[in-house]
């Protein structure tokens, strides 16, 4: 998995990639960036998956580096 | 499970994550998403000036401003000192910013909520925060004064 900065995000963005927050559910209620996935890192597997397209690229994040 | 195990070939980490893009002022979804962040109750527009900018004029930049100092700035806007009113007063008449400014002043993030940094401020008996993004670039000086009417 490519680690990627801001700009690389925006690029990524604006070419139609999913955006997927792996955050805990409660955290990803409370605030997400604008139009991404909750996938929490816990629940992710062949089933939950399937909410994604994979055609497109992905980007996961959380809620930081650490 | 990582997603590259499931068969997804083109799969990126923002590491910086979350807290990158919200210090970043960028927009938000979600139950907090209505929140009134520090970054968003700004004067953007402050008092500004250049490591070279002579005193006269620093000293005509404040003379009527709100504020009573004057931010230093960097290439890309990133905040490097302030340079205070009282600070002019004594100063060699061929002095610079350089030489005036008070460097690294300490700045608070975008996304502080407002009424957190009110608080913050108030117990350190403090006018204003200087909010800057991630890279050190300047957002606006945030007025306690200001967003305290707004709060209330």
């Amino acid at each position: 998995m490519d680690s990627i900065r801001l700009p690389e995000l925006k690029r990524l963005l604006d070419r139609g990639a999913q955006l997927v927050d792996v955050l805990p559910a409660g955290v990803y209620a409370n605030g997400h960036l604008p139009g991404a996935i909750s996938l929490p890192l816990t629940m992710l597997d062949a089933g939950t998956a399937q909410r994604l397209d994979q055609a497109r690229p992905v980007v996961v994040y959380c809620h930081d580096s650490l | 499970m990582r997603l590259e195990t499931l068969g997804f070939e083109n799969v990126y980490d923002y590491v910086a994550g979350k807290a990158e893009w919200l210090a970043n002022g960028l927009p938000r979804e979600g139950r907090t998403a209505d929140v009134l962040y520090a970054g968003q109750a700004v004067d953007a527009d402050p008092p500004t000036c250049s490591l070279d900018t002579p005193l006269d004029e620093i000293r005509a930049t404040l003379e009527n401003a709100r504020f009573g100092f004057c931010l230093v700035l960097g290439a890309g806007r990133v905040v490097l000192g302030s340079v205070r009113r009282s600070a002019l007063d004594r100063a060699d008449p061929s002095a610079t910013a350089d030489s005036l400014m008070a460097p690294g002043p300490s700045t608070a993030r975008f996304d502080t909520p407002a009424e957190t940094l009110v608080k913050r401020l108030a117990r350190r008996r403090l006018a204003t925060a200087v909010i800057s993004r991630p890279n050190g670039s300047l957002v606006g000086v945030f007025s306690r004064a200001d967003v305290e009417q707004q709060l209330h």
